[in-house]
């Protein structure tokens, strides 16, 4: 199994934290975690590096994670990188803009690192 | 997001202090891995406070009140690791619980799962303040044990 580059992008360390221990706990091998606080870091981290995987929340200040995804479809190589949202925000409108904008997952807040492993493992390549 | 555009305002029910704790049962149970008890009154010292605006077909606040020490205990069952009272991360995931109790407690509200946006969590340190509505409404209160840490949730309504 290949470790894979993890971009975690949520507005409290505390869930980023939380993201990144389900991800472990669902049996992904992590080479690296990125971490940005919103979507503009976001997108200011995948310029040094290009993750494997993007986990996103919506509800985030200066740019909110739809933004995000959308944006992240113009940057040049980043298109094949899977997005899954990890949000509270799990109305139907949203889940339908999320992956219209590219995102590939969408798991609702709280959650449990089963729901974790369900939604990121088809889509990691390890 | 256009959501509050169509909105149409959700008429308040008294049922929803028991949505509430359906929904802090469901994020104590997934996320921190304790149990809750809903009761009737609890001596809460609300040395901390996180709040969550509500926006849209349903327009409030959600906020959950606790001591520094039960705030600590929260985040350490979050974290799964020890964190002291002190520690930046107790604020943070008391903002969290905070952020996921309104987000499933709207996710169960008919006509607030679609057109009702939650604001990013604040959080206040320090117990000295009082909350005045601009607008009247409806003030929902409840108080739980999670294990035996004692929370006090209040969800403020305007009509």
């Amino acid at each position: 199994m290949t470790p894979i580059c993890a971009l975690i992008v949520d507005d409290s360390s505390v869930m980023r934290k939380i993201v990144e221990r389900s991800l472990r706990q669902a049996g992904i091998e992590l080479s690296e975690v990125m971490e940005a606080g919103n979507g503009m870091e976001a997108l200011a981290a995948i310029q040094n590096k290009k993750p494997d995987l993007i986990l996103s929340d919506i509800n985030m200040p200066s740019m909110n994670g739809l933004e995000f995804v959308k944006k992240l479809q113009e940057v040049a190589g980043m298109k094949d990188v899977p997005v899954v949202m990890i949000t509270t925000e799990a109305s139907e409108s949203h889940v339908v803009e999320a992956l219209s904008y590219g995102a590939k997952g969408y798991i609702r807040k709280p959650f449990t690192p089963d729901q974790v492993k369900e939604h990121v493992m088809p889509l990691v390549k390890q | 997001m256009s959501t509050q555009a169509n909105a149409v305002a959700v008429k308040p029910n008294p049922n929803w202090v028991d949505v509430v704790h359906e929904s802090l049962h469901e994020v104590c149970d997934m996320m921190l891995g304790m149990k809750v008890t809903k009761v009737d009154t609890l001596e809460v010292v609300p040395d901390v406070t996180a709040i969550v605006g509500l926006a849209g077909s349903l327009c409030g606040l959600f906020s959950i009140r606790c001591s520094r020490a039960t705030a600590a205990k929260l985040a350490g069952k979050m974290l799964g690791t020890e964190v002291g009272e002190e520690d930046p991360e107790v604020l943070d995931a008391l903002g969290e619980v905070c952020n996921m109790v309104a987000g499933s407690f709207k996710s169960k509200i008919p006509g607030a799962a679609e057109l009702c946006l939650l604001s990013v969590p604040t959080t206040i340190d320090g117990a000295d303040y009082r909350v005045h509505p601009l607008r009247g409404g409806q003030c929902y209160e409840l108080f739980s044990q999670c294990d035996s840490a004692p929370v006090h949730i209040v969800l403020h309504v305007h009509q």
